[in-house]
């Protein structure tokens, strides 16, 4: 596992404990230190979550020892997607000669990973409504329950979209965490889940606001439904199936943008019912970035919606202008702020 | 003065050259992935010696963890970064710190063998210089302490040759070798290429050997059988040089057709090399290992795909064979993979 954050150390950590044999791989020194003198703490909101797994874990300039003790068959990236070239770089030489990578992120990262290793060796597995946090050093609180059956968490896929034998494999492994299927569409399962981050991420970072904030707020409530509309048709452009988001048709997201006044009401109480299902302080995983004072993935999922949407020649503006915000926040030089959109 | 710079790889070479730059009011960052290093730097300052007490300083430093990269986003960025990790790291070191390059920013290859193509390939040509450091002798003997084994060569070798991918004498190339000329003497080279095989040829034909044999310098230079490996390596590198179309430099005062005559059964020359060999063994420490062999020892990953290996590679491109070459590869992984132990007998075969 290359970058043992939330999502990676969480899912790693469940297949430790049902014996699968996995290497955490980390940049953070005292994240390593204590999984490796400890265990790594992992929580949920059951006390049948909550555990503690003893693993192995190595920082970065360990990894070139990694030929002696065999190299491996399978290897999931799980940094932030700014590091997926610098991960896929780092793992690729101790790859077997049929060994893989697994796209464990956000955003859309399987081509830049092919990029470095050729794309026969990419696939990609969405985690979608994890909800799981590194809260410190070997510590990982997954803030909702186990979905299993009522929603499938991870979603694993070709890039040719072709069910294979591995990808069946990467399923199995990460049913140790939680529900899990093969998809053949994993384009459009990207983009959908790209849709969600990208009309509501980097709007937290620039804001300021928790995703109820956001939902409550009439400004922030239309700017995510705008840069969701934008998404879509250039998901649609693209040719991708996008999928339904809790029921909502994206037709309906793209009517609602344009001044349909039906759709937006039906768009809007979605968003408003929303609110009920999560906690007041819960917040995107972007907005959590700026709190911390670390490097967004604006780029990466706002700016990879313009630069596609340049390639199709559909206009994004609300994306152009949400990066350009949270680049200046992120720099220093404005503090996020629901005043920066009120014009938007 | 003003540039920011960053060391990717906080090793010997790159602590040596950093800490002297910090020492002469350079903007310094250290990225390093050994976590007590790291904390050691920046809690009591980098230690450098040497092998006079005038050379000894230490010198506070800001280096910072492979984890905190991330937060370079939010200062100015980096106008030279120098990469000196070990060969195979090159690629994601250059992945680490591509975006947080300034639009005029580039990056230096501080390192042995011969990556600015593997950088470039991620950065593009315009990105990418390099500079050789030769006869540096310096090794990282602990956390925040770079020893250097030689006193300083001045004007008796340029230690440092810095020099663009086309050749010509920029300005960015010249501060470079003013930054590197804070360690010791430093120059622009119009013959990086050249420069960087004539090196290779060296570390082709020494290094290998002594990670796979175990022995040290005097021992392998005792052994007719290793002397004649040893001279066949560098030959057969030469040849794949030339047919590289690089301009080669002589080697510790040889010129490269000594090495092509002694191969080719010529005892005058292969008188030459072999005096040339034990000559240069006697003058050092007896039990000196070059680092590939220190890597052996401490149980890391060797350099041999990207000094021996690149002469294999590059002599498939150019039709040029190197069995010894190949044969000696094999003897490395052998021992690196613990399927044998260092032995002079790997290589009684080649």
């Amino acid at each position: 596992m290359v970058g043992c954050g939330a999502v990676g150390g969480y899912a790693a950590g469940h297949m430790a404990r049902n014996g699968v044999d996995v290497t955490f791989i980390d940049a953070w020194p005292e994240h390593v230190a204590k999984m490796n003198a400890d265990a790594l703490e992992l929580r949920g909101v059951t006390s049948q979550e909550s555990f503690d797994v003893p693993v192995r874990a190595i920082n970065v300039t360990e990894v070139q020892n990694e030929q002696k003790n065999g190299p491996f068959d399978i290897a999931f990236i799980s940094t932030k997607s700014y590091e997926s070239q610098f991960a896929a770089a780092l793992i690729r030489d101790y790859l077997t000669p049929q060994g893989f990578i697994v796209s464990l992120q956000n955003a859309i990262n399987e081509e830049r990973i092919s990029e470095v290793v050729g794309a026969h060796r990419v696939v990609g597995c969405i985690a979608s409504n994890i909800s799981a946090e590194l809260e410190g050093p070997a510590h990982i609180q997954r803030n909702v329950p186990i979905r299993g059956d009522s929603y499938t968490v991870f979603r694993v896929g070709e890039q040719h979209g072709r069910i294979t034998d591995r990808i069946e494999q990467v399923a199995e492994l990460m049913r140790h965490t939680d529900s899990a299927k093969t998809t053949p569409n994993l384009w459009g399962e990207r983009w959908s889940k790209l849709i969600i981050n990208a009309s509501h991420n980097g709007l937290s970072a620039g804001t300021g606001l928790s995703g109820n904030g956001m939902a409550l707020d009439d400004t922030a409530r239309l700017v995510q439904i705008k840069q969701a509309a934008e998404t879509i048709e250039v998901g649609q452009a693209l040719g991708y199936t996008l999928e339904h988001r809790k029921g909502t048709d994206p037709n309906e997201w793209v009517a609602a943008a344009k001044g349909d006044k039906a759709a937006l009401q039906r768009i809007e109480d979605h968003l408003l019912a929303e609110v009920k299902t999560r906690g007041d302080g819960q917040r995107p995983s972007m907005g959590q970035d700026m709190q911390k004072g670390r490097k967004t993935e604006i780029v990466e999922i706002n700016g990879f919606v313009v630069e596609k949407g340049q390639e199709v020649g559909i206009p994004t503006p609300l994306n152009a202008k949400i990066v350009e915000l949270v680049q200046k926040c992120e720099r220093g030089e404005l503090t996020p702020d629901v005043k920066h959109i009120a014009d938007w | 003065m003003g540039k920011k710079i960053a060391i990717i790889g906080a090793g010997a070479v790159g602590c040596q050259v950093g800490g002297h730059m910090v020492a002469n009011g350079e903007d310094v960052v250290f990225i390093d992935g050994w976590p007590e290093h790291v904390d050691t730097m920046n809690r009591d300052g980098l230690r450098l010696t040497g092998v006079t007490e005038a050379e000894n300083k230490t010198v506070p430093v800001r280096a910072i963890h492979m984890s905190d990269v991330q937060a370079l986003s939010k200062g100015d960025p980096i106008d030279i970064a120098f990469i000196c990790v070990k060969s195979y790291d090159t690629e994601w070191a250059t992945y680490l710190i591509k975006p947080y390059l300034a639009p005029q920013g580039f990056i230096v290859s501080l390192q042995n063998c011969m990556n600015e193509e593997f950088i470039a390939s991620i950065v593009g040509w315009g990105k990418v210089a390099g500079c050789i450091a030769a006869k540096i002798s310096v090794d990282l003997r602990g956390p925040a302490h770079v020893s250097r084994n030689v006193p300083l060569l001045g004007n008796s070798h340029t230690v440092f040759r810095a020099g663009e991918v086309h050749g010509m004498e920029t300005d960015r190339i010249k501060e470079v070798a003013r930054l590197c000329a804070y360690t010791d003497s430093a120059m622009v080279t119009d013959n990086l290429w050249g420069e960087r095989w004539s090196k290779l040829c060296m570390n082709a034909s020494g290094n290998g050997v002594a990670a796979s044999t175990g022995l040290g310098a005097a021992d392998i230079a005792a052994d007719a059988h290793l002397r004649m490996v040893k001279i066949k390596l560098a030959a057969e590198s030469i040849a794949v040089g030339k047919a590289s179309g690089f301009k080669l430099e002589k080697m510790k005062g040889v010129g490269t057709e000594v090495y092509e005559a002694a191969v080719k059964g010529d005892a005058g020359s292969r008188k030459i090399l072999d005096d040339g060999l034990i000559a240069e063994a006697s003058k050092g420490n007896p039990n000196a290992t070059p680092s590939m062999g220190q890597d052996m020892r401490k149980g890391r990953r060797t350099e041999i795909d990207y000094m021996n290996g690149l002469v294999v590679a590059k002599g498939r491109e150019t039709g040029v064979p190197t069995p010894v070459n190949e044969g000696l590869i094999q003897a490395v992984k052998l021992v690196e993979r613990g399927e044998a132990k260092a032995d002079p007998r790997l290589l009684a075969n080649l």
